[in-house]
């Protein structure tokens, strides 16, 4: 998923053009909301934070050196964003008294495999999430995450082990009907 | 390769980023090591779902509720201005109490006395040696 952004657009949008602006979170709105989504899987959850960063993107924008590609960029405003959005959400949500009441899979458990694997991501720390992302919607590299994320390659390849480690024993029983 | 060793290659050998002999070293201890091979069908089965997440389209509006928001000032600006105004008022009102409540008295006693008398130049015309 490779959002187009004419050239003309992001130079306007750089100089403060409303209108370019729109145009350009017209054009990074699916895949902002894909990546919000893929650490979030909640619909409003992604919405809220899309707008955060499409937000962030706002008033970073003048920093952007035109003289680089702007996608991986944008990326990295984005992934900083969520990561700061979701610790921030992670503080205001207290935990619940009761751990059969708290959601995910030992809780009241769906019986659809793929949305039992959904809420076992939504459980995950934001930086697993953050890699999964990355790697699985966007297909990028090992090393292009952790130029993304400003993190050592090795640390990538441990996140999304441990990561995909997590979701397999929190799905094992059901591993079977996966896929 | 050991249990531990494999375990080490696994994404590179997930993503196909492996050399022809390392991936014929990590096969050949998945063809002997019954647990390694389990981990690696789930490891690949949950790598599957995660890459067959189908795309979704954003909300209605959204883009509009994006432009609408950066029309109005950021709630940290907002905090801001309501904690200078009240703090404005809070001055003003002190200072408008202050006035009111001290009497016209006690604002008198407190001036200093004001001397309309010249001082006398006569020492200081003595001093200078001057006779009238």
């Amino acid at each position: 998923m490779t959002p187009e952004i004419p050239d003309e657009v992001l130079r306007r949008a750089r100089l403060g053009d409303r209108a370019a602006f729109r145009a350009l979170a017209e054009a990074l709105l699916k895949y902002t909301f894909n990546l919000s989504y893929r650490m979030t899987y909640n619909a409003a959850d992604a919405e809220d934070l899309t707008q955060e960063i499409l937000l962030r993107l706002f008033q970073n924008l003048g920093r952007y050196d035109a003289a680089q590609p702007f996608l991986p960029w944008f990326r990295r405003v984005a992934t900083n964003c969520a990561l700061n959005w979701k610790e921030r959400l992670a503080n205001r949500r207290t935990a619940p008294l009761d751990p059969e009441l708290a959601p995910g899979v030992e809780g009241a458990s769906p019986s659809d495999p793929s949305e039992r694997l959904r809420q076992a991501v939504q459980d995950l720390p934001a930086e697993y999430q953050t890699c999964l992302a990355l790697r699985y919607l966007e297909n990028l590299g090992v090393a292009e995450i952790a130029s993304t994320m400003k993190v050592p390659v090795g640390t990538v390849k441990t996140w999304l082990f441990r990561a995909r480690e997590a979701l397999k024993e929190r799905l094992k029983p059901h591993m079977e009907r996966i896929v | 390769m050991t249990c531990d060793e494999w375990r080490l290659f696994l994404q590179d050998y997930l993503d196909g980023a492996l050399s022809e002999p390392a991936k014929a070293a990590i096969d050949r201890h998945l063809a002997e090591c019954e647990g390694c091979f389990a981990d690696a069908r789930a490891h690949r089965k949950v790598q599957s779902w995660l890459a067959e997440q189908p795309e979704i389209e954003p909300p209605a509006g959204l883009a509009d509720r994006v432009m609408a928001r950066l029309s109005r000032p950021a709630p940290g600006w907002r905090r801001e201005l309501a904690r200078i105004a009240a703090a404005a008022a809070l001055l003003v009102g002190l200072g408008a109490a202050a006035a009111i409540a001290t009497p016209r008295e006690r604002i008198e006693s407190v001036r200093p006395p004001v001397t309309l008398e010249a001082p006398s130049l006569g020492p200081l015309l003595e001093a200078a040696g001057w006779r009238p």
